[in-house]
């Protein structure tokens, strides 16, 4: 496959993902895509050898320290003014609000914000994203046996609280 | 008795699938001695399957601006090397200094800047169109190499995107599109490919093509818009007897959640209910009854034109013998209550209806797959009974190498007087060997060219494994449904087992030929991926759908006759043509359209044409009309905020109560469940 028509492929297949999970990290869209750019900007400079075979990982591996980073450097950010807000309305509910709006007849958002900022992020990785353990502790800079420990402290979790929900004595 | 520590990850790993084969059997040898920790794994089973749904219904989020792929592409080429790095020599660097500069007042001549002190980083804060911009810029500063050519134009380019950005304050006065924009940043970005083999041509900033099909060669449109009729005369799609999108919907909306819009299909909906439509009578395999109603009343602001197609029906006693290869994914991941158990329960129910006339051979597929039962005859179930009752669930899933052995098999005892069908039984987690998508379409193709016949049934997935395995069955020669329980599979395999597995014409198209004397615009209900071009209906290389015995097929347009207001969402008109005489006036015919059906016999390779025309005024519409247009209107409503809004689900709710009827099997009082449901789901 040539070069440019491998990073084509890596675009179409892991863009959506990659914003998605951006967006999760820190909650702002403009944020989350231009983390996702620069990602991208990595990609075409990494050696392909290295990155081949497991695309994925290494692309959520980078979004996830181009996050932190571009939320580092934005911190100083002014708000801004409601000239330039005018400029891009956008008529749709952001996901936050979706997700808020779902609240109501679902509960299980609600639990998962009461987990830890770490177990709902391995959650998605593994149940959104279909990664193996190895896969998300590359991602997350843990170990595997981490990974595996959060994730079955969060399902369990989950489940105690699921039950204890439906009126099932735990 | 031996208590089981909750704290161990071991459970959940075993649960994702995660454990080496060494702690899978000593993790399953601890559940047979514990009962407590088989129902606390159950327990982890379900709030996983939880996870997995939650995160499949999610919402998504935007993805990136055209400027920022534009960007990706850009670097994409330099790397790609066919702008070189370092190996200009010194003397081209002098041309091109010369020829940037030249570039350069070419570029402000076209885009003068507007002057600004402010450093770039404030403006990049200050404004909400360069926070695309700003990382564009970090990542060329930080590559300058001002040593090398390359690193020359690189400066060249930050200056022109600072450029831009000190624009960018009054843009909205000069720059009228969203075209014009993508204009201004493809031209810094040509500056690199501008200079090529040490020649540079100094050329005005080109915008990018704009790809818009002619919309004479493309007929696939979006279906979405209603469509002139002078402009385009003609309707083509395939033919779609799959049900898994209604199962899957209703598994969603029975657990209280709304089904993404993706997995909404509104034709599987529709077809899911039985009909009851004449069968053909002159020895053809089908019979098309066309009719169409006037729905403005119920607010869809159309009248509705019905297709219903009805398969040959085959008495059971003189069924063809079949020649089935079951093959079952015994995966990790199938071994929940909803998979692999029911897959056999499902299976044993299938070959309970088999006989003498009848072989089926096992092939289950894991991390490695192989034979579990040769071809073994029906007159007996007890063997095959026996082999299902065998299986277990455990590994991983190869299903590229379970799937060449199923077609082998079949091939092998192909027999040209029996149905030969491979039936696929799995969750769709293809996750070793051949799992891309693509390889696996092109081993089904290859293989459907030898005459088997594919049906695949989905068990117990998350949504997002639903469109590979509908497009495995579309390649295969083959149906899909979803089943969810024990009553769905009694239904596909056992009341309809005839329709399921007995192909009575493949490659079925329809080609619809409006009049454009009586109507003004139509627009298809459904079939969004089974479109077809013009000219694909004459073209017997290209694929379409099955048709079973006995199935019935309804396929409804919105249509609006002549005189009546076209809707805003229309397709807009084409001018007439200079050099050629308009469409030759459809003069005194009364018809309303004219249908046209290609189908192949299920061992054939030309393909035969009915002819179908619609000349009746329009109609009351029976019962079974108003409830496929009720199953339309809810599926619709759910795909689409839009038309939820015109034709809301509490007017679906009324037609499909008022149109019930006999309602044989109560499949029709459940949909009013499912609308109800929606309804309080919505809002």
């Amino acid at each position: 496959m040539e070069f440019s028509d491998w990073i084509t492929a890596q675009v179409q297949a892991h863009e959506a993902a990659l914003c998605r999970y951006a967006f999760s990290l820190c909650g702002n869209e403009a944020l989350a895509k231009d983390a996702v750019q620069e990602t991208f900007l990595r990609l075409c400079r990494a050696e392909r050898g290295k990155v081949e075979g497991h695309e994925a990982a290494w692309l959520f591996k980078v979004c996830r320290s181009r996050v932190i980073d571009l939320q580092r450097k934005a911190k100083p950010m002014q708000t801004l003014t409601p000239r330039h807000e005018a400029v891009l309305p956008d008529p749709a509910r952001t996901p936050y609000e979706s997700a808020l709006h779902r609240d109501a007849a679902d509960p299980l958002p609600a639990m998962m914000a009461r987990l830890t900022d770490r177990q709902r992020e391995a959650l998605r990785l593994k149940f959104q994203e279909d990664m193996s353990y190895r896969d998300i502790a590359g991602v997350m800079n843990l170990t595997e046996g981490n990974v595996g420990f959060i994730l079955h402290t969060a399902l369990k979790t989950l489940g105690k609280q699921m039950k204890q929900l439906e009126g099932v004595p735990a | 008795m031996k208590t089981y520590n909750p704290e161990d990850p071991r459970w959940t790993a075993y649960v994702l699938n995660e454990l080496e084969p060494s702690e899978l059997e000593q993790v399953e040898r601890e559940f047979a001695e514990d009962p407590d920790l088989k129902a606390f794994v159950e327990e982890l089973y379900e709030t996983a399957a939880r996870m997995a749904a939650h995160f499949a219904a999610e919402s998504s989020v935007a993805g990136l601006d055209e400027l920022q792929r534009e960007r990706i592409q850009t670097e994409c080429r330099v790397r790609a090397g066919r702008i070189p790095r370092h190996s200009r020599a010194g003397w081209m660097m002098g041309i091109a200094a010369a020829a940037t500069i030249c570039l350069l007042s070419a570029w402000f001549a076209f885009y003068p800047p507007r002057r600004s002190s402010k450093p770039v980083d404030d403006l990049a804060a200050e404004s909400v169109e360069t926070e695309s911009a700003s990382p564009d810029m970090e990542s060329v500063v930080a590559e300058a190499e001002p040593a090398d050519i390359d690193g020359m134009l690189a400066q060249m380019e930050r200056s022109l995107v600072a450029g831009e950005i000190q624009e960018l304050e009054g843009l909205l006065s000069d720059i009228s599109s969203p075209a014009e924009m993508t204009g201004v940043m493809a031209g810094s970005v040509s500056l690199r490919q501008a200079y090529s083999g040490g020649t540079l041509r100094l050329e005005p900033p080109a915008p990018p093509p704009v790809i818009s099909p002619s919309l004479d060669d493309f007929d696939v449109l979006p279906p979405s818009d209603f469509r002139r009729v002078a402009d385009h005369p003609l309707s083509t799609f395939s033919i779609d007897v799959d049900t898994a999108s209604y199962t899957v919907v209703r598994r969603m909306l029975r657990e209280g959640r709304l089904p993404p819009p993706d997995a909404v299909r509104v034709e599987e909906m529709i077809n899911f209910f039985q009909y009851d439509y004449a069968p053909p009578e002159d020895g053809r395999p089908f019979a098309a009854h066309l009719s169409w109603a006037d729905f403005t009343r119920s607010t869809w602001g159309s009248a509705l034109v019905r297709i219903a197609v009805k398969g040959h029906e085959i008495p059971l006693e003189e069924r063809p013998g079949l020649n089935l290869v079951f093959l079952i994914d015994v995966s990790g991941s199938m071994n929940r209550p909803n998979r692999l158990p029911l897959v056999k329960r499902s299976m044993e129910a299938l070959v309970r209806q088999l006989d003498e006339r009848d072989r089926v051979a096992i092939v289950v597929y894991a991390g490695q797959s192989g034979l579990a039962l040769p071809p073994t005859s029906g007159a007996d179930p007890q063997p095959i009974l026996d082999a299902l009752a065998k299986l277990r669930a455990s590994g991983s899933t190869a299903g590229g190498a379970g799937i060449q052995l199923a077609y082998q098999t079949a091939r092998e005892h192909f027999d040209p007087e029996r149905v030969n069908r491979v039936i696929l039984c799995t969750d769709g987690d293809f996750n070793v060997g051949i799992t891309s998508r693509g390889e696996l379409e092109r081993l089904i193709e290859e293989e459907a060219q030898s005459g088997v016949f594919l049906s695949v049934l989905g068990f117990g997935m998350g949504n997002y494994k639903d469109s590979t395995l509908e497009i495995l069955s579309n390649k295969g020669n083959g149906n899909y449904a979803y089943i969810d329980d024990f009553s769905e599979a009694r239904r596909v395999l056992v009341d309809r087992m005839l329709g399921t597995l007995v192909t009575i014409a493949k490659d079925v198209k329809l080609q619809v030929e409006f009049n454009p004397a009586r109507v003004a615009a139509y627009r298809l209900v459904g079939y969004e991926n089974r479109m077809l071009r013009k000219e694909d209906f004459n073209n017997d290389k290209v694929d379409a759908g099955e048709i079973g015995a006995g199935h019935t097929v309804t396929a409804l347009y919105e249509v609006i006759p002549v005189g009546w207001p076209i809707p805003g969402d229309a397709v807009p008109p084409v001018d007439p043509l200079r050099y050629q005489a308009p469409r030759v006036e459809a003069g005194e015919s009364r018809e309303i359209l004219n249908l046209k059906i290609r189908y192949k016999e299920p061992d054939g390779e030309v393909s035969k044409l009915l002819e179908f025309p619609l000349d009746a005024e329009r109609v009351e519409p029976d019962a079974d009309f108003r409830f496929a247009a009720a199953v339309a209107g809810f599926g619709k409503a759910l795909r689409d905020p839009a038309f939820a809004e015109r034709v809301p689900l509490t007017h679906s709710l009324e037609l499909a109560e008022a149109a019930r009827g006999d309602d044989p099997g109560g499949y029709r009082a459940e949909l009013i469940q499912l609308i109800r449901n929606a309804m309080a789901l919505q809002e």
